[in-house]
């Protein structure tokens, strides 16, 4: 069975290597790292994160702890930072507030105070966000809740730093695409019309706000409502017509990989996959999407995510950059499955990768005796890095507090040299290999459409 | 044409997704149901049984290889069933037992080891090992609660969930998988659902029902005219409802109170696999599964919760109240209210559901 | 199930120590003790003035979180373990007491004002969910306050959205008295204080008439009922204490985590809460003590210590385990096997387990 499951997993990457080596120049130079000025061997720095591996959203968490397990291996052999150990304290909240608040508790109380907490929830990163600040933690958080980063009002940057765009700002970037492309590169006729189709929750909801609403109809692009369901739907065709009655001819989807799965896969059945675009934030390109759908294909033989829109806010496994090869021999090195092969093991090499460079900026700044999360704050508020030389690109000063350089990506699958898609074989199951296309070549920067931002419609 | 002024096939398609997301939810209500006949206890667990029963389905259809360890200790599941369940005719030899048994397990084990066809080696193995499942459940926390208070073996239900849960995440971990069962092969080797069934022209639109839910509704009325005439005609079927009735009196006739019991979790412990592989293959296999089984208790309840028939009838209404409410009302109401509103509403009319049992009390 | 299991030799010699809390010597001892002990806890701690690190900081926190669920669970053992109807819904009851002390306080309302108007609307929320009460009984009436459970967090997320932020989280002020914030050290003495009145209101309402009516209620309510009590109007009067002490519990919980959202209230809370009450012990005043400590330092405490440990060598133990997979499968494992043990051992609660433990002591060495 593992035997089997592995030589999947390597005819998988050589599958890709094929597909990725003939066109693709290297991109980047090296990586740039910055030089330390002070030699911390002997030393124990560690990472602190905490968040739900266990509830709703485990499905993307797990790959993430598979990350920082790669990840944190792989740079302590390459010295750690400035030669001190990289060690890990990891939680499980089970996606419960109380657990939340507790486990909190606990890690504020570690001596040394934590430098800074690695959180992956928009509700954790809300309920946390005062307590941070008066506490002094610094959070880098995998999600893009307005509220967390910016308070109730939008107007207060908290101590909170995320690694993705907000949500809100994710849509209005992909409406501002939209309204350019529909009758150019997506060949469509009329106007496109967006209805929000997403999970119930505080994550679902997140992007249909009044200032998204205007700022894409003033970009051309019409929003005829939402419809939100819940993780257990079994079927959300009454939603689909519900939509598409009020006149959406786009779907925009914030929810996780079956959420997106189920969408794709009721469009097919109500034969709209023509007649409808379906879009989504940066989740809905994630792998665990691109495997799940595949259980409803299309009339034309492919997968019923075939062809999906949405947000690419960082370099995807499929772009042969210096960084995604060193994740990719790591992730082959440790004989992670197919399954991991996403968003959520990405961001996780490159979550330590950024805690090495916060520390050694720090550390260069004010030594390692004065070390404290209020300095790696101070670090954070003028912090220009790309991430594994380029996968991902941070910006953030005092005002701005979220990643905001986006482009459209679209989910689809390997092809060969013959024009026919790639079939795997991993763990005795046939599978075509989903990949993603930036469709955008450049990064941009995402509307700033935050209540009271630079770009909301007055 | 217009029902209520929503477009006519929108209502129709909503009645039909109904009535078949309905059948899934009346086959979760059975299993909880069935233990509460036999045991009188609301098994909070049925969530998390779904989710593991759901897990050894994947397990088996999706890797080719068998360790003969594993077919052997399923093997050996079936055996301790056999041999609990088979004593009941007194008819039986003891020598026909013996050689039934010896038959069974060599079909089984035959089919484990050897059978090309995934589909039907997953059958067996996961009845095999929900069966596995529930009798364990059952010997190792629910036995030691007879005689206790009821209020404990509730919650010991709510407790074996939980551990359930850790099981599955160390074991399978918590990414989503697909369950393509009801499908084909194409071309490019890759498994192909079946195409749903379109019926075009109806009141103004096109009405779609999904294969494979149709299917899992086929499969959810037989179980439950299998289990109407179990109850009904055989006799361990009979003796689950006296133990249920009254434990002590049916101990006090002769009754296999203890094997009882065990066949009653061994067959919700499957309905649960059944009721989870079927939900799987028309969604995707998450773990966000047990909360489905949540959803499911306004059926059990609607319909009474000591009836079968109950259990089938609760679990459509609320679906198509479900789905109907989305069409009218959008999701938000639909979904997550209106099955609740039923609900009040039936315990406002009918305290003891569509089909409960009125018990009369006396001082 | 009943709360007055005395051994031979103890008994009352006049109608005052009848009526006492507690009865004995030793219960008091006892009693003064326990709250002498967690009264210091914040003394002993690394912020404390002698600046001893004897308990951890994120302990407090833990005791604070204890202190509110106490109240909780106390309102359902009066309306479950004394008055025998049951309730799906408290977490909901307590998201009303939040939501009402939040947005009031958000309106300019001092949180002295805040707390009890919201407890009072909650229990008149309460009194409406018991309504079935009258016609259904045992899993029905569970059922008509799961469906509570679900209506309240939904007009929480939609029509309410204005006031509550709708799914998103509602920040919360906070209190204070004369000007002076209280965070802390002054919250954790606010709490403990609070979470002990409401328990010795507890006790004493269970040795009023109305206790006894509830008693009697759940003993047999026909029979109640032939005895003249209005079972009905008590049955209600039981629903409206429950609701009022979970209104109590969900105001102080929004002071203490400063931001609320209605998933902290939703039916995995509300069953958890049964949980505590049963493991505690159901119809015995002391079961929300032992009841909440046990399942929250389990969870909050006992767990996350042992976690590193078997992170390291469970994978050496289990070949087939992915380390991945290690942190979010610990939890519920010992949280299963521990309560799976404590329910096999004493089903009764660890209440009945003390008292008998009690008589053990005082009539030794002959076994109760």
């Amino acid at each position: 069975m593992r035997i089997r499951f592995l030589s999947g997993i390597l005819v998988l990457a050589l599958a890709l290597m094929a597909l990725n080596a003939a066109p693709a120049a290297l991109a980047q130079g090296g990586m740039m790292r910055t030089e330390c000025k002070e030699d911390l061997t002997g030393k124990t720095i560690t990472l602190h994160t905490f968040g739900d591996l266990s509830g709703p959203f485990a499905p993307i968490t797990q790959p993430l702890a598979a990350g920082f397990a790669d990840a944190i291996k792989y740079y302590n052999e390459k010295g750690g930072i400035c030669g001190a150990k990289i060690a890990l304290q990891q939680d499980d909240t089970a996606g419960r507030q109380e657990q939340t608040q507790s486990l909190y508790q606990r890690y504020r109380a570690f001596d040394p105070k934590p430098l800074m907490l690695l959180l992956y929830s928009s509700a954790d990163a809300e309920l946390l966000r005062e307590q941070v600040a008066e506490d002094q933690i610094p959070v880098f958080l995998f999600a893009g809740s307005t509220i967390g980063l910016y308070g109730e009002k939008a107007d207060k940057p908290g101590w909170i730093f995320a690694g993705i765009p907000l949500y809100t700002d994710q849509f209005g970037a992909f409406c501002r695409w939209l309204s350019k492309a529909w009758t150019t590169e997506l060949g469509r006729s009329g106007k496109p019309k967006i209805g929000h189709l997403s999970w119930e929750g505080a994550f679902g909801r997140s992007t249909e706000t009044p200032e998204t609403t205007a700022y894409c109809a003033a970009q051309g692009v019409e929003v005829v409502g939402g419809e939100y369901f819940l993780p257990t739907a079994t079927d959300v065709t009454a939603q689909i017509n519900n939509l598409v009655k009020k006149g959406a001819n786009v779907l925009f989807t914030t929810s996780l990989a079956s959420g997106t799965a189920l969408i794709a896969r009721d469009l097919v059945t109500l034969g709209l996959e023509d007649e409808i675009l379906l879009s989504g934030v940066n989740w809905v390109l994630d792998s665990s999407v691109g495997l799940l759908g595949q259980a409803t294909l299309k009339p034309d033989g492919l997968p019923s995510t075939d062809n999906i829109y949405g947000i690419l806010p960082y370099v995807w496994w499929d772009e042969q950059t210096e960084g995604i090869k060193l994740v990719q021999e790591q992730f082959t090195a440790n004989q992670r499955p197919l399954t991991a092969r996403g968003i959520a093991y990405l961001a996780g090499f490159g979550a330590v990768d950024t805690y090495i460079e916060l520390i050694t900026r720090t550390v260069n700044r004010v030594g390692f005796a004065k070390l404290s999360g209020a300095e790696v704050k101070k670090t954070f508020e003028n912090f220009q890095y790309e991430a594994l030389g380029g996968v991902f690109k941070y910006n953030f000063t005092e005002t701005v507090r979220a990643q905001n350089q986006v482009r459209i990506g679209r989910l689809t699958y390997a092809r060969g040299a013959d024009g026919k898609p790639v079939v795997v074989e991993a763990g005795g199951r046939k599978l075509l290999v989903p990949v993603v296309v930036p469709v955008t070549k450049e990064f941009e920067t995402a509307p700033d459409l935050k209540p009271g931002g630079a770009d909301v419609v007055k | 044409m217009e029902i209520f002024g929503q477009p006519g096939f929108a209502v129709v398609q909503g009645l039909v997704a109904g009535v078949l997301t309905g059948g899934i939810y009346a086959l979760i209500a059975l299993g909880i149901v069935i233990i509460n006949k036999a045991s009188g206890v609301f098994n909070f667990a049925h969530g998390y049984m779904m989710l593991l029963g759901a897990l050894i389905f994947w397990t088996f259809f999706q890797n080719q290889e068998l360790t003969p360890v594993v077919a052997f200790a399923l093997s050996g599941a079936l055996l301790t069933i056999l041999s609990t369940g088979i004593r009941y005719p007194a008819a039986w030899t003891r020598s026909g037992r013996v050689a039934f048994i010896a038959a069974a397990w060599a079909t089984v084990g035959f089919i484990l080891l050897q059978t090309d066809n995934l589909f039907l080696r997953a059958l067996v193995g996961t009845a095999l090992g929900a069966a596995l499942v529930g009798l364990l459940i059952e010997r190792l926390t629910i036995r030691p609660l007879i005689g206790q208070p009821l209020f404990a073996t509730v919650m010991m239900t709510l407790v074996v969930g939980e551990v359930l849960l850790g099981v599955t995440q160390l074991t399978w971990g918590s990414v989503d998988r697909s369950l393509p069962i009801f499908a084909t092969v194409n071309a490019l080797g890759l498994p192909q659902a079946y195409p749903p069934i379109r019926i075009r022209d109806v009141l103004g639109g096109t009405v779609v029902i999904k294969t494979e839910l149709l299917i899992a509704f086929g499969i959810a009325v037989a179980a439950f005219v299998g289990f109407v005439l179990f109850f009904r005609y055989t006799r361990l079927g009979l003796s689950m409802r006296a133990t249920a009735e009254n434990a002590d009196l049916a101990q006090a006739v002769g009754l296999r109170v203890r094997a009882v019991l065990a066949t009653a979790w061994a067959i919700a412990s499957v309905l649960a696999a059944l009721a989870a592989t079927l939900y799987s293959s028309s969604t995707a296999l998450s773990i966000t599964m047990p909360g489905l089984a949540l959803r499911v208790f306004p059926a059990v309840l609607l319909g009474g919760i000591e009836s079968i028939s109950g259990a089938f009838v609760g679990g459509i209404v609320i679906g198509v109240a479900e789905k109907l409410g989305t069409v009218y009302f959008g999701s938000d109401v639909g979904e997550q209210l209106i099955p609740f509103v039923v609900l009040m509403i039936v315990l406002i009319v009918r305290p003891s559901g569509l089909f409960g049992e009125e018990r009369i009390e006396r001082v | 199930m009943s709360a007055n299991i005395r051994p031979s030799g103890v008994f009352d010699t006049s109608y005052a120590q009848e009526m006492r809390i507690n009865r004995t010597r030793f219960d008091q001892i006892l009693s003064a003790g326990f709250l002498g002990v967690i009264l210091a806890l914040p003394l002993l701690s690394r912020s404390g003035p002698f600046g001893i690190d004897l308990v951890q900081p994120g302990f407090l926190g833990t005791v604070e979180r204890i202190a509110i669920l106490m109240i909780a669970v106390q309102g359902l053992n009066l309306l479950v373990g004394y008055t025998g109807q049951i309730t799906l819904g408290q977490a909901a009851f307590m998201a009303v007491g939040a939501y009402g002390t939040a947005i009031l306080m958000r309106h300019g309302v001092t949180f002295w004002f805040a707390l009890p108007i919201a407890a009072l609307f909650t229990g008149l929320v309460g009194l409406i969910f018991g309504l079935p009460s009258l016609r259904v009984k045992g899993f029905y009436l569970a059922m008509a306050t799961l469906a509570a459970q679900f209506i309240i967090p939904w007009l929480l997320r939609n029509p309410l959205a204005p006031l509550t932020n709708g799914a998103s989280p509602l920040p919360v002020p906070r209190a204070d008295l004369f000007g002076l914030e209280i965070s802390g050290l002054p919250l954790y003495y606010l709490l403990i204080i609070l979470s002990l009145l409401a328990m010795i209101a507890a006790r004493n309402i269970i040795r009023t008439r109305t206790g006894r009516a509830f008693v009697s209620i759940r003993d047999n309510d026909v029979a109640a009922e032939l005895l003249g009590i209005n079972v009905f109007a008590y049955k209600l009067r039981a629903f409206f204490i429950c609701a009022i002490y979970a209104g109590l519990a969900g105001g102080l919980m929004a002071i203490e985590a400063r931001s609320l959202s209605p998933d902290r209230f939703d039916l995995r809370n509300s069953i958890e809460l049964l949980a505590m009450l049963i493991v505690g012990g159901t119809g015995f005043p002391q079961a929300p003590i032992f009841g909440v400590s046990l399942l929250t330092i389990l969870r909050e405490t006992f767990i996350p210590s042992l976690t590193p440990s078997l992170q390291e060598w469970l994978p050496r133990l289990l070949p087939f385990v992915d380390s991945v997979n290690i942190n979010a499968a610990i939890a519920p494992i010992i949280f299963g096997a521990v309560l799976i043990a404590f329910l096999i051992i004493e089903p009764r609660g660890l209440a009945y387990r003390w008292e008998i433990l009690k008589i053990s002591w005082k009539i030794r060495p002959f076994s109760h």
